[in-house]
């Protein structure tokens, strides 16, 4: 993707930065955004119910699709419900029509890896431990 | 049955083993049917090409084509989709191949040696339904032409009633999805609209497991067959056999429903939205069901044009107001807050009522409330300062007292005379059980005692801050007990017109005397009981605090039926566990939460009855038992009681034992779990 397109956001709008909500008020999540060697890195950490998960999903979907893949790091993911699991096979599936792969990290001991491999996210998008791992997985593809 | 002779048809048999083959033709040839048999998954294919079939039962495991690969074609091909499936298998299967052959297609599952029986009244059932199947198509032709007409006409006056255009555009989509389920006798429906701030369109109301992917409410325009159609303004029946798997997922079509209808609605050519009717077969739809809803639609477009264009002058004024107030409150272990903000009720106006709260430290809780005197866009500047002001005060750890004259002074040098504003300012302190409260100029707080008296804290006359620099606010310190509740509340909550004060105030404490136990609920409660939307012509700002006593015994909640419910029932457990079941491992422990959160998500998700709908969630402990009931209290619908998406398979994997019992009211779900080590489930469900 080196066309016009890919400096959109994945949701084809403006890409955006930046945390959730109004800056001074309690959060439940929050979300992050980095280029790593010229791959996106969202990093999420707090809760992600149904209550953020929109949210999140904006924060995510805002991100420039440029590169490989996306990296979306849970490793300080406290909790993640069914409806984050549905926000990460969906943006696996429509970064796969895209030519790009999803990666996830979530660290074996981490509360949200065993919803994670119950609900087999693996067979859309590879479950890794570490950051350095899901790094050169994008950049081998 | 002699005289319904053309409905019959065939019961396959299919296994690779002629010793199987010859026992089953044994047990089912008392059934009168005609009885075809095939060794290998490619000879039954073959046979359905020229039989018509009244059911399939497949050997799972056969050499060659197994019984997963063959059902799977069965299932692709237009001519024999329909045939219900019995698997069949020699040993006592892992779950995961049970998941599997219900995924391919499976009615029903038998394990071999089976009970003659009961394998004869399982096949028996299905013949029967094939029969009646077959029956049922004949006499709908016969009445169909006749119907269709009056149909029509029925159909477009229910979908253009007048009575409609008055409604807001929540209630109108909801009543357009209920009216044309009804009509087009839809297993699920869904009604998309265009979003200000999204591209695309999105769920705004639905029935049934929507005919979307679970929990994706989002059609991006141009982008899969849904979005195609909804960019080109195209009407048309999708099916799901004839859309590749991405396709198929993306129209919603990976789950239950076989078929959907979408109509864009469009107003001189400008896409609104889209209606989506799901069935789980894939002939309740026809071409004439096509036209007939193209044609309502036309008329169902207007409407939501009306309400649209009504709605958008209030959103953006709601919009921005909501990003001045704190978007969550923070989740003390044991100190609840929540708040509620309305916007006037008459014109849509921005208001200078705000809160906020602030967790001091590990047993202290700072809580907000003002009041900036005015509307529009200079009272919600003040209001946005005051509210920082105020917090930034509070977190260097000023008392309510100190906090609010260096307010006062801030709103002197900064403001000039003439400015108004109101405040009251309260620390609550968990681990002493007492209230500090300084105010300028705010009515005073309501505490509801534990037995469920109620009282007005320190009534005294204040001055608003921005008046008199040396009459400055003073503190009081009130005691604070477990169990009790803290209501403070903005003077928009008290004034009515025709009202005497002293009446309103009295309201406002039956109000809070006749509340649930849960903040949430109070807020709730208390609106529902003092807000009125007719002639409310200021906003209204209110929020309880409750300390939390000891959590031992049971947790019982009563919550609202919003999302933010999900995680405050989430945190409240988690303190229940700590110490109701302390000696619960970490893993268990997360596992309890997921499940808990997916019970409540499900009761928001579904949650369309009225707009004060909650629900109960109950944990208790028996032992080494634990059990986390759900129930929900609204008038809800049968059909949108179901589950979609991944949370009740996770429900299922981290409880023991799931129990689900649908009522005509309510819905209750009931886990339990025991306290003793557990094996692991181990079966990864489908994606």
């Amino acid at each position: 993707m080196t066309d016009d397109a890919s400096r959109q956001g994945l949701l084809g709008g403006a890409p955006r930065q930046g945390l959730l909500g109004g800056g001074s008020s309690y959060e439940l999540a929050e979300v992050s955004a980095a280029e790593h060697d010229g791959t996106m890195v969202v990093t999420v950490s707090g809760e992600v119910d149904i209550s953020n998960v929109d949210r999140v999903a904006e924060v995510i979907f805002a991100q420039p699709n440029t590169g490989d893949g996306l990296i979306v790091d849970l490793s300080q993911v406290r909790y993640l419900d069914s409806t984050a699991i549905s926000l990460l096979h969906d943006l696996a599936l429509r970064l796969r029509q895209r030519a790009q792969r999803l990666v996830v990290v979530s660290p074996a001991d981490s509360p949200p890896r065993r919803v994670l491999e119950l609900t087999a996210l693996s067979t859309n998008a590879p479950l890794v431990e570490d950051l350095e791992s899901a790094l050169s997985l994008v950049g081998d593809a | 049955m002699s005289d319904h002779q053309e409905h019959r048809g065939s019961i396959l048999l299919v296994d690779d083993h002629r010793e199987s083959l010859a026992a089953l033709h044994a047990v089912l040839e008392p059934l009168g049917e005609e009885l075809v048999l095939a060794e290998s998954g490619e000879q039954a294919l073959r046979a359905l090409l020229h039989i018509e079939c009244s059911v399939i039962l497949l050997d799972v495991r056969m050499a060659g084509l197994d019984g997963l690969a063959t059902a799977r074609i069965i299932r692709q091909r237009p001519g024999t989709r329909h045939i219900p499936i019995i698997f069949m298998t020699a040993q006592a299967s892992e779950l995961d191949e049970i998941a599997l052959a219900y995924e391919s297609g499976a009615v029903d599952y038998v394990v071999k040696p089976f009970e003659p029986e009961i394998l004869r009244a399982k096949v028996g059932v299905f013949v029967e339904l094939h029969r009646e199947r077959g029956e049922r198509v004949r006499e709908s032709r016969a009445r169909a032409e006749a119907e269709a007409v009056t149909r029509a006409i029925r159909t477009l006056q229910i979908l253009s009633d007048v009575a409609m255009r008055h409604l807001e555009l929540g209630l109108l989509a909801t009543e357009l999805v209920d009216r044309s389920a009804d009509l087009f006798e839809a297993d699920a429906a869904a009604l998309l609209l265009r979003d200000e701030n999204l591209p695309g369109l999105s769920v705004h109301a639905s029935l049934g497991e929507v005919p979307l992917q679970p929990d994706d409410d989002h059609v991006r325009l141009g982008e899969g067959v849904l979005g195609r159609l909804a960019a080109e303004g195209r009407a048309e029946i999708l099916f799901a056999d004839e859309l590749d798997a991405a396709e198929r997922e993306a129209a919603g079509l990976a789950g239950e429903l076989a078929s959907v209808l979408a109509v864009p609605l469009l107003v001189a050519g400008e896409l609104m939205g889209l209606l989506l009717l799901g069935a789980r077969d894939d002939d309740r739809f026809g071409q004439g069901d096509l036209e007939l809803l193209t044609l309502a639609a036309e008329r169902m477009a207007l409407a939501v044009d009306h309400a649209q264009r009504y709605a958008d002058g209030r959103l953006l004024v709601e919009t921005l107001q909501r990003s001045l107030l704190p978007e969550r409150l923070p989740l003390h272990p044991r100190v609840q807050v929540a708040a509620r903000y309305l916007p006037a009720g008459l014109a849509p106006q921005i208001g200078g009522d705000w809160y906020d709260s602030v967790e001091l430290d590990g047993e202290r809780t700072a809580v907000m409330i003002g009041d900036v005197v005015g509307h529009g866009i200079s009272a919600a500047v003040t209001m946005s300062e005051l509210r920082n002001a105020l917090r930034a005060f509070a977190i260097e750890g000023h008392s309510p007292e100190m906090a609010l004259r260096q307010l006062d002074r801030v709103v002197h040098v900064t403001r000039g005379p003439g400015m108004v504003a109101t405040v009251l300012f309260v620390v609550i302190d968990a681990a002493n059980g007492t209230v500090t409260l300084a105010r300028a100029g705010h009515p005073p707080p309501a505490l509801r005692g534990v037995d469920g008296s109620v009282r007005f804290l320190d009534t005294a006359r204040t001055l608003p801050l921005g008046i008199d620099l040396e009459d400055l606010p003073s503190e009081e310190v009130y005691p604070m007990n477990p169990g009790e509740t803290l209501l403070l509340f903005t003077d928009g909550l008290v004034e009515r017109r025709g009202e005497s004060i002293t009446q309103s105030f009295d309201r406002l404490l039956d109000a809070l005397a006749g509340a649930p136990a849960e903040v949430e609920a109070i807020c709730e409660h208390v609106l529902a009981q003092t807000a009125t939307d007719e002639g409310r012509d200021d906003d209204v700002a209110v929020l309880a605090v409750q300390l939390l006593g000891s959590a031992v015994g049971p947790l019982e909640l009563i919550l609202p039926a919003r999302a933010e419910a999900v995680t405050r029932a989430r945190h409240r457990l988690r303190g229940w566990l700590e110490e109701n079941a302390p000696e619960l491992d970490p893993v268990a422990r997360s596992d309890l939460e997921v499940a808990w959160s997916e019970a409540c998500s499900n009761v928001v998700r579904h949650a369309n009855g009225p707009p004060d709908a909650s629900f109960e969630a109950r944990a208790t402990r028996e032992g080494d038992q634990l059990q986390l009931v759900i129930r929900d209290r609204g008038r809800w619908r049968a059909r949108r009681g179901r589950s979609g998406g991944r949370g009740l398979p996770l429900m299922e994997q981290f409880s023991d034992e799931l129990v689900i019992e649908r009522e005509a009211d309510s819905t209750t779900v009931t886990m339990t779990r025991s306290l003793a080590a557990r094996g692991p489930k181990a079966a990864i469900l489908g994606s």
